[in-house]
């Protein structure tokens, strides 16, 4: 792009004014994708633990990203938080994330989930799954005609799949991961044998697709494992009577599993307390905060799920790096573009 | 001055003459189509419903005497206060299979999914009833204030040589209004094509959400201005449309002698009608969804009193 616009584009948008007080000693500043609800209760436990003061920004993971690129090293940002390794692997791409050296890190976040370079590390985990009615969707069906997520096209499921737009990185991610297994002709073969089997134009959100199985509007829905959990632990749990999850899962690929993720901003004006949020954010304590704040799977191997998630069982998961998911984004757009995946 | 506001488009022209990237020719091969169709008849249905609602309020306002016209009156601007998305989420959520008008038509009649067809909401033609609902004050505010001022005397004048009042409504009201019914529907386009919400939320693809997929799905910055430019010429053909309205007649403002026009006025079943056809966009505009938000908050067990900054998070979350 040339120079010029990027100027332009700073000047406009107006976001090269820093907060006055960004550089002050204890404090370490936080651009977070997830919602301040997540965020605050494990951000409260660092600030107890660590004596470090913690300032948050939330906006969208886009919007974090292209402020992050406007701001340059004028940033204050010190740390990015964000979901989906999609977002975490572009953030890397653009060089708004420096590598870091924590041997806790390493030993603690297992290598499929984060970055080779240690750019990014995963704090959380979520499977995306199915949610069906058990009603029109009985056990010698799923043992039939749904093993994997190649399934998910079989003509046995003609209009009755609910799922989001393909615009949500979740579904992105997906297809990535279905590519990097499969390979992409049969992604694409899959994709548009998916769309085939679409109930209804995707809209809405994740729970929306769990509201169109419950209504009987769809009969399989795709979503990410912890909208399910949190409405079960809810008092909406009535309601859901007659659904149950399942993760798909074939020869070649496991349930897929992403992430949601941090790391130090390259010019982040605090990176050693930056390094020190993103360990404690690792640890035992704030793991368990994790899952049971939003029902995720923790990253830390010996930490365990809440109980509604523990009820699932174990489960077997895609084991291709998520760093991937990254990687393969652009061929997956276009996949959902050319299938008329919306 | 004039170089901030025309900065933004020379931003948007300096990246589209970037060398296109192989993701241009992608998306005129599978998208580009679909954004050009729905984005346009979008607009073009939201131009058509929110002048028959503003043309047809700012009559009743401007000409008609009824019980609560002065309120009305007012309450009538109310629906512009209301984000479209908002009404969107309220909508989509009303009338949606799952939610609870379908629920109550298939538990009341013993329907079944197959049994019944219900427009769905979630779809252009949706999102130009929402988006009608809410913009169509843009054409009432300045219809009605041209019915009420600027043709006072030519209507009057009419009257009084024996037209009635759907002749004068045809051959003086409207063409005089005209120029003030381009303004107020060009203003409402404008709106409904730099609308993301509505169309995000009802999964439609037009070219604000390709704007936004472009450059922050594909990173793809010069792919993004192209499309950004394929909208500006929409909108400049939008307003060389309300010139070429405008043209060809001349208006003379009225002189000082103007004045208010004598209104007709409206009894027994008329009146009953004319507070209906009022009634009817304040209600679906603005009060209905108001009422929802603040049950949806009292339903949570939030105090209503915080009912506010509850519109947030019902945007969909990550």
């Amino acid at each position: 792009m040339h120079a010029m616009t990027v100027a332009l584009v700073l000047a406009m948008t107006g976001i090269l004014l820093v907060p006055a007080n960004a550089a002050s000693a204890e404090s370490v500043n936080l651009y977070s994708a997830r919602k301040e609800a997540l965020v605050r209760p494990l951000l409260d436990a660092f600030t107890e633990a660590s004596g470090t003061e913690v300032r948050l920004v939330t906006a969208k993971g886009g919007q974090l990203h292209q402020r992050l690129l406007a701001e340059g090293e004028n940033s204050p940002a010190d740390v990015l938080l964000t979901v989906d390794a999609g977002n975490l692997w572009r953030a890397a791409e653009a060089g708004l994330l420096r590598a870091v050296n924590s041997a806790y890190l390493d030993a603690t976040v297992p290598a499929t989930y984060r970055d080779p370079d240690g750019r990014w590390y995963g704090l959380s985990l979520r499977a995306r799954a199915v949610v069906y009615a058990t009603e029109r969707v009985s056990g010698t069906d799923l043992a039939d005609h749904l093993d994997g997520y190649l399934e998910l096209a079989d003509p046995v499921w003609r209009g009755r799949v609910a799922v989001r737009s393909s615009n949500s990185i979740y579904n992105q991610s997906l297809i990535a991961a279905v590519i990097a297994n499969y390979g992409p002709e049969v992604a694409e073969r899959w994709a548009h044998g998916l769309v085939e089997n679409f109930a209804r134009p995707p809209s809405g959100g994740d729970r929306d697709q769990i509201r169109a199985v419950v209504s009987g509007e769809a009969d399989l829905s795709i979503v990410n494992s912890y909208y399910y959990a949190v409405l079960l632990g809810s008092n909406e749990a009535d309601w859901m009577a007659g659904t149950a999850i399942y993760f798909p899962a074939d020869a070649q690929m496991g349930a897929h599993v992403n992430v949601s993720g941090a790391g130090v901003t390259r010019h982040a004006p605090h990176p050693d307390a930056a390094l020190a949020l993103i360990e404690f954010l690792a640890s035992p304590e704030a793991q368990s905060l994790y899952a049971e704040l939003n029902h995720e799977f923790p990253v830390h191997p010996d930490v365990a799920p809440s109980g509604v998630v523990a009820e699932w069982g174990s489960i077997t998961t895609d084991d291709i790096p998520v760093v991937q998911f990254g990687r393969l984004n652009p061929d997956a757009v276009r996949i959902a573009d050319r299938a008329g995946w919306n | 001055m004039s170089l901030l506001l025309v900065a933004p488009l020379l931003v948007v022209l300096f990246g589209a003459i970037d060398p296109a990237t192989d993701l241009w020719p992608h998306l005129v091969d599978t998208v580009l189509a679909g954004y050009v169709v729905n984005t346009i008849g979008i607009a073009f249905g939201v131009a058509v419903g929110t002048a028959i609602l503003g043309v047809g309020t700012a009559w009743l306002i401007a000409m008609c005497d009824f019980p609560g016209r002065s309120m009305f009156a007012w309450a009538l601007i109310l629906p512009l206060a209301l984000p479209g998305y908002v009404a969107a989420i309220v909508y989509g959520d009303l009338l949606e299979f799952a939610g609870p008008v379908q629920t109550a038509l298939r538990d009341g009649f013993g329907w079944g999914k197959a049994d019944y067809w219900f427009p769905a909401v979630r779809s252009p033609l949706g999102a130009i009833a929402v988006l009608s609902l809410v913009l169509y004050p843009y054409v009432y505010l300045l219809v009605q204030t041209a019915f009420a001022t600027q043709s006072a005397t030519l209507i009057e004048t009419g009257r009084l040589l024996g037209r009635g009042p759907l002749t004068i409504f045809r051959t003086l009201a409207i063409p005089l209004a005209r120029p003030a019914l381009a303004a107020g529907c060009a203003l409402a386009v404008m709106e409904t094509l730099n609308d993301i919400g509505v169309a995000e939320l009802f999964g439609i693809g037009t070219f604000t959400t390709g704007i936004y997929r472009a450059w922050f799905g594909f990173g793809d910055v010069g792919a993004a201005a192209r499309l950004a430019t394929v909208l500006l010429l929409v909108v400049l053909a939008v307003l060389w449309a309300e010139r070429r309205l405008r043209r060809s007649i001349r208006y003379h403002p009225e002189n000082d002698r103007s004045r208010p026009v004598i209104r007709y006025a409206l009894r027994g079943r008329r009146s009953a009608l004319a507070i209906l056809g009022c009634a009817l966009p304040v209600g679906l505009g603005f009060a209905l969804p108001a009422a929802v938000l603040v049950w949806w908050h009292v339903r949570a067990g939030a105090p209503v009193s915080s009912s506010i900054p509850s519109a947030w998070r019902l945007v969909p979350q990550c």
